[in-house]
C-alpha cells in the first residue's frame, strides 16, 4: 500500500472527511521528507521514513495518547535526531505521549516525566530534568 | 437433449469444432486460419472473464482468511438456481441477473456466518476441509429440493441472437458476459481502491494484526469480503445459466476448480491476479481444445487441471503473487 493509503488507513474509524483531510496535512507537515512521497509503495521506503510513516499514521487518528515502542531503534544517529524532534513537536500539538526508550538521554530530553525500569520493576522515577541530573545512576543502570 | 454423461460444461450447444472447421475450410487456408485463431480468441476471452469472475473471489477470501473456499462453485450454483424461478416468470435477463446476485449473496453470507466465522481461529486445514463439506452439502440440499435433471433458464432470444465481428461469431450473450464481467470487475477495483473499507480489506490482507490495531474489525471485513465474491460468483452463475442454457447442482463444481486454478495462475490473493490468470486460463483450454485434434480435445477439463499442476511445480506463487521465502 501507498504511503497516502497507509495514512488513510490509520484515520479509518474518523468519517468527517474534511477531519482525514486537516490530519493529512498535519501529518505532512510534520514529516515533509514523506509529504513527497506520498504515492509510492511504503515497503520502498527507508527504515527512517517507513517509522515516520508509521508515526505519521497513529496521529492520523488525532489520539489523546500516543503510544511510541522504541521508536529510534535500528536508524541511522541523524535520523534519531530527526525522531526526537517530531517527538517533541507533537508533544507541542498537545497530544499525550508514553514513550519506550534506550536511548535514555534523548528520551529524557524531550520528555517530562520520567521511570526507570528494570527487569518489570520500576526502580526510579521522577520529573525528567531530575532524572537527567542523576545521569551518572542511569549510566549504571542502562550502561 | 444432450445426456448428462456426455455434456462438458465447456461446449457451447451449436457451435461444433468440426462445424467451425468445415466451415472454415470452404474460405481458403490462410485466411481460415486467421479467423480459426481469432475465433478462438474470442471465445477464449469469454471463458476467461467467466473464469474471471468466479477466481476473484476465491481469491479475495484466501487473501485474508487463508483458506481456499471450495464451495465457491455451489455458491455460483446456488445463485444461478434462486434465479430460475424469477426467469421462469419472465423477468427481463438484468433482473434475473439481480436475483442470481442476491441469491448468491445471500447464500455466501449465510454459509461464511454459520460455518466460517465459528472456525476462524481453527487451523487452517480445518476451514479447508469444512469448505469441501458445505460444497458437498450445498450439492446435495438443492439435488434433493430440485432434482438431478437438468433445468432450463427461460430463453432470452435476445441473447440467442448471433453477433458478428468481421468472421468471428459470436453470440449476444457472449458480449453480455464481457460487458456485465468488466463492470463486476470495475466495480469491485474501484471499491477496493478508493474507499475505506476497501483500503480496510487490503490492510487485512497484507497484516492482519497491524490492520487491526487501526481499528479494522475483523467480523465484519469478512463478511464485505464474502459478499463481494459471493456476489462476482452469482453474476457468473446467471451468465453460465444464459451461455450453456443447461443447470444441474453439479453445476457450480467445474466452474469454482476452474475459478481457483485461474487464481492460483494469477497469484492466490491477488485480485488483478485473478482476472489475469482466468483469461490466461480461458484462453488456454479454448487453444487446447481448438487446435489438438478431437480425440484429445475431449479432455478439456483435464488440461485446465494439468495447468495447475505446472503451475504449483514451477511458480507456485502465480503471476502477481510473492515468492514465499523461508527463513532458515
Amino acid at each position: 500500500m501507498t504511503v497516502q493509503e497507509n495514512l488513510l488507513l490509520g484515520a479509518y474509524n474518523v468519517t468527517d472527511p474534511a477531519t482525514i483531510t486537516a490530519s493529512l496535512e498535519r501529518v505532512y507537515a510534520l514529516f515533509p521528507r514523506i509529504a513527497g512521497r506520498r504515492k509510492q509503495m511504503a515497503g520502498t521506503l527507508s527504515g527512517g521514513e517507513q517509522q515516520m510513516v508509521a508515526i505519521g499514521r497513529a496521529l492520523m487518528a488525532a489520539p489523546k495518547l500516543l503510544l511510541l515502542d522504541e521508536p529510534s531503534l535500528g536508524l541511522a544517529p541523524n535520523l534519531v535526531e530527526l525522531i526526537f524532534e517530531t517527538i517533541a513537536e507533537i508533544r507541542k500539538l498537545g497530544c499525550a505521549i508514553m514513550l519506550v526508550e534506550q536511548n535514555a538521554s534523548m528520551a529524557l530530553e524531550v520528555a517530562d516525566f520520567g521511570y526507570v525500569l528494570e527487569t518489570g520493576n520500576v526502580t526510579l522515577a521522577g520529573p525528567a530534568a531530575e532524572l537527567k541530573a542523576r545521569r551518572d545512576v542511569i549510566e549504571a543502570y542502562l550502561g | 437433449m444432450v445426456p448428462l454423461r456426455n455434456w462438458t460444461p465447456g461446449s457451447s450447444p451449436g457451435m461444433t469444432i468440426e462445424r467451425e472447421r468445415s466451415e472454415a475450410r470452404r474460405r481458403g487456408p490462410l485466411m481460415s486460419a486467421l479467423n480459426e485463431f481469432l475465433q478462438h480468441v474470442a471465445n477464449g476471452l469469454v471463458l476467461g472473464f467467466l473464469y474471471a469472475l468466479v477466481g476473484i473471489g476465491l481469491s479475495m477470501v484466501y487473501g485474508i482468511l487463508r483458506m481456499i473456499n471450495f464451495a465457491h462453485g455451489e455458491i455460483l450454483m446456488v445463485g444461478a438456481f434462486l434465479a430460475l424461478p424469477v426467469s421462469a416468470l419472465g423477468a427481463p435477463a438484468w433482473l434475473v441477473l439481480l436475483a442470481g446476485i442476491a441469491g448468491s449473496t445471500l447464500m455466501g453470507l449465510v454459509v461464511q456466518w454459520a460455518i466460517y466465522r465459528p472456525l476462524l481461529k481453527s487451523p487452517e486445514v480445518t476451514l479447508l476441509v469444512a469448505s469441501l463439506g458445505v460444497s458437498l452439502l450445498l450439492q446435495n440440499v438443492v439435488l434433493m429440493l430440485t432434482s438431478p435433471q437438468p433445468k432450463r433458464p427461460a430463453p432470452a432470444p435476445f441473447l440467442d441472437q448471433p453477433f458478428r465481428l468481421g468472421e468471428i461469431v459470436l453470440r449476444n450473450v457472449d458480449i453480455a458476459i464481457v460487458v456485465v464481467a468488466v463492470a463486476a470487475m470495475l466495480a469491485t477495483h474501484l471499491f477496493l481502491k478508493h474507499t475505506r473499507h476497501g483500503r480496510a480489506l487490503r490492510a487485512l490482507a497484507q497484516d492482519m494484526s497491524a490492520a487491526r490495531m487501526m481499528g479494522v474489525r475483523v467480523p465484519f471485513m469478512v463478511m464485505i469480503c464474502f459478499l463481494i465474491g459471493s456476489a462476482l460468483a452469482g453474476v457468473a452463475g446467471v451468465l453460465i445459466g444464459y451461455k450453456y442454457g443447461h443447470l444441474t447442482p453439479l453445476s457450480g463444481f467445474l466452474p469454482g476448480l476452474k475459478g481457483f486454478v485461474a487464481a492460483v495462475i494469477g497469484g492466490i490473493g491477488s485480485f488483478p491476479g485473478a482476472v489475469v490468470g482466468g483469461i490466461i486460463l480461458g484462453l488456454l483450454e479454448t487453444f487446447l481444445v481448438g487446435y489438438l485434434p478431437d480425440a484429445l480435445a475431449q479432455y478439456r477439463d483435464g488440461y485446465v487441471f494439468l495447468v495447475l499442476i505446472l503451475v504449483l511445480l514451477v511458480r507456485p506463487s502465480g503471476l502477481f503473487g510473492k515468492p514465499e521465502t523461508v527463513k532458515v
